[in-house]
């Protein structure tokens, strides 16, 4: 994996699981990138939201019991690119969600920032 | 027969048997009173039509159900006992009906007692003249709305299902790498993950042995995960164990996972090299209900080791390269904000864990 892949660019993480925000960290940072979080929770992301801080986003679809969409409605909303990290399947989701990119778990680390980088462009 | 001058002169008389006749009336009475105690005796709202939908009759279940009155139903004021996003399917589906000879259609339909609507499904054939000609349609709408409801919550497990399958492969793979990182050989490695795996797969059956509504208590999870390493009697105790605290406090479902592996870990660790390794050593598990406040308790876990005075340079720390500390004092924080605290006195380990305890107003949705 080439060093300059996801350089300087800030995702936020939100996932409840620690041993899986854990790894997406390891694999983001492994990209150079700039982990915002990892959050567990609809609460603590909240704190990322409006600063302008965030680049890209990889969500997990429940947080602690909470759907995430709220969350990403407000991502929307803002244009901050997202996906989905879920074991959720694509029908599950809310059809306004339709185009976000929905990663399946266990996610695959290489998948994580090829994902990603198509997001940022 | 009269005469000229109007008297009677005789009689004649013709008789008619009407026996079979006033047989056949009684039998259409019986007949129709057969039918109609049929009809309202039925569950579904029963209706007559003209073609178009126009109403001509329902059935008093229509009216109790729906609280409007026979009369208003007629023609189409029965439109009005209908959700009104489904009005344009059900004049559709009339539209439809001469062509089909069947009228079908689902809808809403308002009930009264409920103030809400119920999912119906509404059919109708068309009663014909000897040409052949529709003279009036006889319909029945059939109350589906359990139906509707169980069949969404079916779609609700299933995607839950796949979810929690999905979920526990991404943290088998996590276990695994981390287990992966901390071996030194493939036997440490092959022993280590069995051992995990099979901690995961205890608390996957104590979490789908619970119904729905209930929750994995503590004190099942501690003699559960303990279990599986030593002898345990009724009360919990085993030779070198005594386990002290209130039975039944429940637990979060997204935190028993998590809180199994950390005490699987812990007891791995007393296994090979704490309290349970040697003669002398005991592990004391106290734990009790901690706050004031009804909808913000806490349950405050303390793991105690004592009797093991000696410990090697390499066993100060849990096996596994951190891992069991990594689920103790990171992964119980992140997900739960709970406070924990891992020690090694001189006498043993000592760790305590601080959890919320969910109140019964918070009774878990399916997630």
């Amino acid at each position: 994996m080439s060093g300059l892949l996801l350089r300087g660019r800030r995702i936020l993480v939100a996932e409840d699981e620690y041993l899986l925000a854990d790894d997406l960290k390891e694999v983001l940072e492994l990209a150079n990138a700039e982990v915002l979080g990892p959050v567990a929770s609809l609460e603590d992301a909240a704190a990322f939201l409006g600063s302008g801080t965030i680049d890209a986003a990889l969500l997990d679809v429940n947080l602690g019991g909470e759907p995430v969409f709220s969350l990403a409605d407000k991502l929307l909303q803002q244009s901050v690119p997202f996906a989905f990290v879920t074991g959720y399947d694509r029908s599950a989701l809310p059809p306004r969600f339709e185009r976000v990119p929905r990663l399946e778990k266990p996610a695959d680390g290489a998948k994580v920032v090829k994902t990603l980088q198509a997001l940022l462009g | 027969m009269r005469e000229e001058d109007g008297t009677i002169a005789g009689w004649y008389g013709s008789g008619t048997d009407i026996h079979d006749r006033r047989e056949a009336m009684e039998a259409l009475e019986r007949s129709e009173r057969r039918f109609r105690t049929l009809i309202e005796g039925m569950p579904q709202l029963v209706w007559r039509a003209v073609d178009g939908g126009q109403w001509t009759w329902c059935s008093r279940q229509w009216t109790s159900f729906t609280g409007q009155t026979e009369v208003d139903s007629r023609g189409r004021g029965w439109l009005a006992m209908l959700h009104p996003d489904d009005w344009q399917a059900a004049l559709a589906a009339w539209e439809h009906a001469q062509g089909d000879g069947l009228l079908a259609f689902e809808a809403r339909i308002f009930r009264r007692a409920q103030g809400r609507y119920r999912h119906f499904q509404t059919r109708a054939l068309p009663v014909r003249n000897e040409a052949g000609q529709v003279t009036e349609w006889l319909g029945t709408s059939t109350d589906i709305d359990d139906l509707h409801r169980l069949q969404a919550q079916q779609g609700v497990l299933v995607a839950e299902l796949q979810h929690r399958t999905r979920n526990i492969l991404a943290v088998v793979q996590a276990v695994t790498s981390r287990t992966l990182k901390g071996s030194s050989s493939f036997e440490e490695f092959s022993e280590s993950i069995g051992h995990r795996l099979a901690a995961l797969a205890r608390v996957q059956g104590l979490l789908s042995r619970r119904d729905s509504s209930t929750r994995v208590p503590f004190d099942t999870l501690i003699r559960e995960e303990l279990s599986a390493h030593i002898d345990l009697d009724e009360n919990g105790d085993g030779e070198h164990v005594t386990l002290r605290g209130p039975p039944g406090v429940p637990l979060r479902s997204s935190l028993v996972q998590t809180l199994a592996l950390a005490l699987h870990e812990l007891a791995t660790n007393a296994v090979k090299y704490g309290a349970l390794s040697q003669q002398g050593g005991h592990l004391r598990v106290e734990w009790e209900l901690r706050g004031e406040d009804e909808a913000h308790k806490r349950l405050f876990i303390d793991w105690r080791e004592t009797g093991v005075p000696e410990r090697a340079e390499k066993e100060t720390c849990l096996p596994g390269g951190g891992y069991g500390r990594e689920l103790i004092e990171k992964a119980l924080p992140y997900q739960l904000g709970a406070p924990t605290s891992y020690e090694l006195t001189p006498d043993g380990v000592h760790c305590t864990i601080d959890i919320a305890v969910p109140s019964d107003s918070q009774l878990e949705k399916i997630q």
